[in-house]
């Protein structure tokens, strides 16, 4: 959205923003003062579309001069050092891990902070030497990117086979329990099954790394990272652009299925992919950051390798508005003719997307990437438009069916989709169970799988439900035996951590 | 060929606890015993269909229900038929529709347990689950407490992959599990020397069992399969109704006394125990 300079003051005077986060939100607010219509040659349909909310630019600003994920390849740092920050290559791990931590500070995004830092233990494991001293180093280069990369987006990646740096930064990461870096394991089915184990455990304890199907991402973008939520970009590019559309917002002003699919959707969608073009060719052709920067000089990024991203979020809510209109009192997650509905649109969008001819996308066969967004609420309208394809918060089926109802939809997304999943306690003692879901999934072409531990107080043991709040409660004559047939739904309140594990013989 | 039906309690979809990996759990109507310590007493009656001739053999067919009535249901309370009560919940299932079930959790589950109530009362048709559900790659286990007649359900034996076997007490099964002369030793030895035992398990509670003799006689069945696992678990009245909590509690046994049946255990010579406490 367009900023203006009165907005100037309500930054500089605010009680809530630290000196950094000022600063960051002056150079936005200048980036958004220019006219899109002037400047990047918007039409007043796409700006319409951004005033009501259809399309959110994610406030990606209208002077755009550097793209807005940039994923370098660091092992040009390896191999030759840099020369513009006079660094020469690595010679051990203190010269690597430092020159990361070097060149971290060089690498820009969309939030000004790194998106992604590397495929570590593919960086590290060949100066491994002194497994307990690189470990000490290890935890401690983590510690220094969670305390001065100050945005969960930022990216690191392991897998998919083992090596002792990779096993090493596991255990930093349960460790040092920190937000930063955002971890994914590129899995894939020979991935060596304790190694996962472990990260399944790192998974249940400090939520990452998260699991993406190694496999599929690499037929669908070729050698890639994924980088800031779970992106997947090519590596030694990125990605110039995000947009998204509010697929929500878009269907609520449509009274049937068939002037969403026919006339409006393609309208919207049409002027997003257009906008996109324009941003592109300002970032390309004006904004001179590739011949400036270093990163592009010295071959950590290339133009070539850059694609965009086609957003959607509020794709729940769509399905939901036709449903009613439709007359059905059924909900997009527990709907045949809901899933119908949203594959329908999918696929009108996966058309359009692919056939339309992307600028400067060589890289990804020359048109954008669908992505299922997810975050930012910049508008009331975010209210209405659940993140990516989820279900709305609180309408889930069971897990088994939760899974078989979301691995259809990820195959629209090749630059990324997430699912959340929510597991108790006792699959901390039962990681092969948890092994066993994520294999499930991924069989079913799931993108990327993160779990969570929610403490429950509903816990399994063989043969009964143990509730531990009716210790106090049991005052009815019937033995309290709570019905559900879910392991790891998220229906169940937080609760202290059971600390007697009980077990009966299956009576 | 008529169409067999299981008598079902529960379904657990995704469950880790019963056996290796993410399984499906399916808990049978109906027990042959009725243990003082049972969690789900609601899954003891049983249809009077399941009581066979093997049970008759083995004497336990109908006691169990007079212990159920004394040591589980309150004096006094209602419900005097605990037939009507306890089984509402339960539900005919065709195998059929049971099979179709159980493949909507696939690919997300490595095998299904059945367990219960005491599973090998409704033997066949879990015989024929077992033969419709193996060829879909699926691991097939059972949860038992061992009071069956071999003879009688050799075909769950063989078609089986395991079992998950409880080992109760070793002698004075009534005063544990209200029948009396009820061993399970043969079964658990038939089993060991087939390779079909997943894991051992044995409920420690004083005064109703003899904790000692039950662990060291089981631990020295174990000896020539290091492999199989003994889990030693601590009884406990979470959950329960007063009155059971009030006359179970004092039969807790303490920490030291499962550390000490754990390292008895260990120095008969089998490594593979664990306890819970």
């Amino acid at each position: 959205m367009r900023s203006n300079m009165t907005d100037i003051t309500s930054i500089t005077q605010s009680k809530s923003l630290t000196y950094q986060q000022k600063l960051f939100n002056l150079a936005n607010l200048a980036e958004r003062l220019p006219d899109p219509k002037e400047l990047l040659g918007y039409t007043d349909d796409e700006m319409m579309f951004l005033e009501n909310d259809m399309i959110c630019d994610l406030n990606e600003g209208y002077a755009p001069y550097r793209p807005r994920y940039i994923v370098p390849d660091y092992k040009v740092f390896i191999e030759k050092g840099c020369a513009f920050l006079e660094l020469k290559p690595p010679k051990d791990l203190d010269e690597l891990l430092d020159g990361l931590l070097i060149l971290y500070h060089h690498v820009p995004s969309i939030t000004s902070f790194p998106v992604y830092i590397g495929d570590l233990d593919h960086l590290m494991d060949p100066f491994i030497k002194d497994v307990e001293a690189d470990y000490i180093k290890i935890k401690r280069f983590l510690n220094h990117v969670d305390k001065t990369i100050v945005d969960s987006f930022c990216h690191a990646d392991i897998g998919p086979y083992k090596t002792v740096a990779g096993e090493l930064i596991l255990r930093a990461v349960i460790e040092l329990e920190n937000p930063t870096p955002n971890m994914s394991f590129k899995y894939r089915d020979d991935s060596e099954e304790d190694f996962v184990k472990k990260a399944i455990e790192a998974c249940l304890r400090v939520a990452k790394p998260s699991f993406s199907n190694d496999a599929l991402y690499v037929r669908d973008v070729g050698d890639h990272a994924l980088v800031s939520c779970y992106n997947a970009l090519p590596m030694g590019g990125g990605a110039y652009t995000l947009p998204r559309l509010r697929l929500g917002t878009i269907a609520a002003a449509t009274s049937s299925l068939d002037e969403m699919l026919k006339k409006l959707l393609p309208r919207v969608a049409g002027c997003m992919l257009t906008m996109m073009d324009k941003r592109i060719d300002y970032i390309v052709e004006k904004s001179n950051f590739y011949e400036t920067s270093f990163l592009n000089k010295e071959g950590f990024i290339k133009r070539e390798n850059f694609t965009a991203m086609f957003g959607i979020v509020g794709l729940a809510d769509a399905v939901n508005h036709f449903l009613k209109l439709e007359g059905l009192a059924e909900r997009f997650g527990t709907s045949a003719r809901g899933d119908a509905i949203g594959h329908q649109i999918m696929q009108q969008l996966e058309e359009r997307v692919n056939g339309h001819h992307g600028h400067y996308v060589e890289r990804t066969g020359g048109h954008y990437l669908l992505h299922a967004q997810v975050g930012a609420s910049l508008s009331e309208e975010d209210k209405y438009n659940t993140p990516a394809h989820r279900i709305r918060v609180g309408e889930e089926p069971i897990l088994p069916v939760h899974l078989k109802q979301a691995a259809p939809f990820h195959k629209y997304f090749p630059s990324g989709t997430g699912d959340l999943f929510a597991f108790d306690q006792t699959a901390l003692d039962h990681l092969d169970a948890v092994l066993d879901i994520i294999k499930g999934a991924f069989s079913l072409d799931f993108r990327y799988i993160t779990t969570y531990l929610k403490n429950s107080d509903l816990i399994r043991v063989t043969g009964y439900l143990v509730k531990k709040s009716e210790v106090e409660k049991v005052a009815r004559d019937e033995v309290v035996l709570r019905d559900t047939e879910i392991f790891g739904h998220g229906t169940n309140q937080a609760a202290h951590v059971f600390d007697r594990r009980i077990r009966n013989d299956g009576e | 060929m008529m169409a067999s039906k299981l008598h079902i309690h529960q379904i657990i979809p995704f469950s880790n606890v019963d056996g290796p990996g993410n399984r499906c759990a399916i808990f049978l109507q109906g027990c042959n015993v009725a243990c003082v310590y049972c969690h789900n007493p609601e899954t003891i009656p049983a249809d009077p269909s399941f009581i066979t001739k093997a049970h008759k053999k083995l004497g336990n067919e109908n006691h169990n229900m007079e212990f159920l009535h004394d040591n589980i249901i309150e004096e006094g309370h209602a419900a005097k038929q605990p037939q009507i009560q306890y089984e509402e919940q339960a539900v005919w299932w065709d195998v059929d529709n049971l099979v179709e079930e159980i493949k909507k959790y696939q690919p997300f589950i490595r095998g299904i347990t059945l367990s219960g109530g005491e599973p090998t009362l409704q033997w066949e048709a879990i015989v024929d689950l077992f033969d419709k559900i193996k060829p879909l790659g699926l691991n097939c286990l059972v949860d038992t407490n061992g009071f069956f007649d071999i003879e009688t359900i050799q075909p769950l034996i063989e078609i089986a992959d395991g079992f998950l076997f409880d080992v109760k007490t070793v002698k004075n099964s009534e005063s544990l599990c209200g029948v009396p002369n009820q061993s399970a030793l043969n079964q658990l030895n038939y089993l060991l020397q087939l390779d079909k035992i997943e894991e051992v398990r044995t409920v420690i509670i004083s005064g109703y069992m003899d904790g000692v003799q039950t662990v060291e006689t089981v631990a020295k069945m174990l000896l020539p399969y290091p492999h199989v696992p003994y889990r030693l678990i601590r009884v406990h009245v979470k959950g329960m109704q007063k009155h059971r909590q009030a006359s179970l509690a004092p039969h807790i046994p303490k920490p030291t006394q499962m550390e000490m049946l754990y390292d008895s255990v260990r120095r008969i010579g089998h490594d593979n125990v664990s306890y819970v406490l």
